[in-house]
């Protein structure tokens, strides 16, 4: 118990790595359950912005133990098989862990070949409940409102929305119906070329704070290769979302992509993701 | 962009029992009861006015109160408590206040060890300059388990009294304080850190027991106290012997 608690402080991490990297600047870490790395890309683009700093290594980084794995049970929220996000019969998560990191600079002194830029970002809030998300999924709505926003960007720009779809009934409902309401006409009517939206938590798992960055990551090699990933696992989409899925991964014109994430206690995060020379 | 403190608000003296009877704070963790106790001060002169648009948690020691209950059930019974789990999350004090505040704009929590404090000022910092917000209310809590300051005390170089306790400030940018109307106590200009650093820490500086997110507290305290303008900066070591710098400077200066 003394040496767990001697290393319980979450900053042991960043500065460990810190240590091991010899980084003597600005270190930051944020613990928004599920929304946390996304809200850390989030404010390492704005520390860019501000020119506090030349350049960041931000991401995310989860491991799985007893307290993670029981206390997801308990709530009920672990299913049984393989997550389906989206789907009508979808029982709920699959818990994993993993790494993810990227570096970020600003385009004007980028030292590299940029693979995407991080072109928009959007924060909010819920205020609504502990664990479940509002049920029309408003705070991730004004999350990605804000993300498009912030880019310069309208809906029409989006060709394909990576959820945070973790295969929960309460997350798909609300995070599907805000993406759903987000990509409307003016008359509240679905946009017939809407983007596509996916979720590709079959394959990797929920890794919880460490999702949006792992994910960005997944779009970044989307944007690069110019591919849409499909729903792994998805067979019957809920009609009670509505939301376009593709049917297979497949080549496809990528130049922007909406990230979200949302966590628990009503954190959410929105990214604009754009293909290099996009912007 | 200017970034002001308009108001302050500690839980230090304030009556936990007599919260801890009322209907929302029965279920409430330490973290939570201590946070909004001195939130609550720091919105009083906004009388009533739920205007803030964002706020940013710093807990170092996280919800360990709760996690330890957790584990103890589970292990001792069996038994996993999905409140206890809720509510053991490092994310958990905010989502309660939240939901107590009505918020919808950013939310954020941090924990950086001895730097939570200032990491919260910082990303504060950060929404307010960018324009994504324009009152921001940035609190740091932290609450002690018995098992703690052993712990803690074997590692630091100098030993140190342990303590909990929560603060917070309501930071405004430019158009926040137009709209809030509240006299400028202080101005922000950055937070920088040596965290690296090494030399001896100075056991004496950490008078009320310290805690990882007490870097808030004491800005508070020297706020109220008069006691920052010796300068404009405010050195803040830590129990490992690194260094936060607070940059700052009385009213709107």
């Amino acid at each position: 118990l003394s040496v767990a608690l001697r290393s319980q402080s979450l900053g042991s991490v960043t500065a460990a790595l810190a240590e091991l990297l010899g980084f003597r600047g600005r270190a930051f870490l944020t613990s928004s359950a599920c929304a946390a790395s996304t809200q850390g890309l989030a404010l390492a683009a704005q520390w860019l912005a501000q020119g506090k700093v030349k350049r960041v290594l931000v991401g995310g980084a989860e491991v799985l133990c007893n307290l993670t794995l029981e206390g997801f049970r308990s709530m009920q929220l672990v299913s049984p098989l393989n997550s389906t996000p989206f789907d009508v019969n979808r029982k709920g998560i699959n818990l994993s862990e993993a790494a993810a990191f990227v570096c970020l600079e600003p385009e004007a002194t980028a030292t590299a070949k940029p693979l995407a830029h991080l072109s928009g970002f959007g924060l909010s809030t819920d205020g609504y409940h502990m664990t479940a998300p509002h049920p029309e999924g408003r705070g991730i709505f004004e999350a990605m409102q804000a993300a498009l926003k912030s880019a310069g960007l309208s809906t029409q720009d989006i060709s394909w929305v990576h959820a945070h779809g973790t295969g929960s009934r309460h997350n798909d409902q609300a995070e599907g119906s805000a993406i759903a309401r987000l990509f409307t006409d003016g008359a509240g009517r679905a946009i017939i070329d809407g983007p596509w939206t996916s979720s590709t938590k079959w394959v990797h798992g929920h890794a919880l704070g460490a999702s949006g960055a792992l994910e960005t990551t997944l779009c970044v090699h989307a944007l690069l290769q110019q591919t849409i990933l499909k729903t792994t696992g998805l067979k019957d989409p809920d009609p009670a979302i509505g939301l376009r899925h593709p049917t297979a991964s497949a080549p496809a014109r990528l130049r922007h992509i909406l990230k979200t994430t949302l966590g628990f206690g009503g954190s959410n995060a929105a990214l604009v993701l754009s293909q290099a020379g996009a912007r | 962009m200017n970034i002001h403190v308009v108001s302050t608000g500690l839980s230090r003296g304030k009556d936990l029992e007599a919260l801890k009877r009322q209907g929302d704070f029965r279920k409430a963790t330490h973290n939570m009861m201590l946070a909004w106790l001195s939130i609550e001060e720091a919105l009083q002169p906004l009388a009533g006015r739920l205007a803030m648009d964002a706020m940013v948690l710093g807990s170092g020691f996280g919800e360990l109160e709760v996690t330890r209950n957790f584990l103890k059930g589970l292990a001792e019974s069996g038994l996993a408590r999905p409140l206890l789990f809720q509510n053991s999350l490092h994310n958990a004090t905010l989502g309660f206040l939240a939901m107590k505040l009505a918020l919808t704009g950013p939310s954020i929590t941090v924990s950086n060890r001895c730097f939570t404090g200032e990491n919260c000022l910082e990303a504060a910092m950060l929404l307010l300059q960018q324009g994504q917000c324009r009152s921001c209310l940035v609190t740091g809590v932290d609450a002690l388990i018995p098992e703690l300051a052993p712990a803690l005390n074997a590692i630091y170089p100098v030993p140190v009294t342990l303590g909990e306790g929560a603060a917070t400030l309501l930071l405004v940018n430019d158009a926040g304080q137009r709209q809030l109307g509240l006299p400028i106590l202080a101005t922000l200009h950055d937070v920088t850190y040596d965290w690296n650093a090494t030399g001896q820490a100075d056991a004496e500086i950490f008078s009320h027991g310290y805690y990882e997110a007490d870097a808030i507290e004491i800005l508070v305290e020297r706020l109220r106290a008069g006691t920052h303008l010796t300068g404009t900066t405010l050195g803040l070591a830590k129990p490992d012997g690194s260094r936060s710098i607070v940059h700052w400077s009385l009213g709107a200066g």
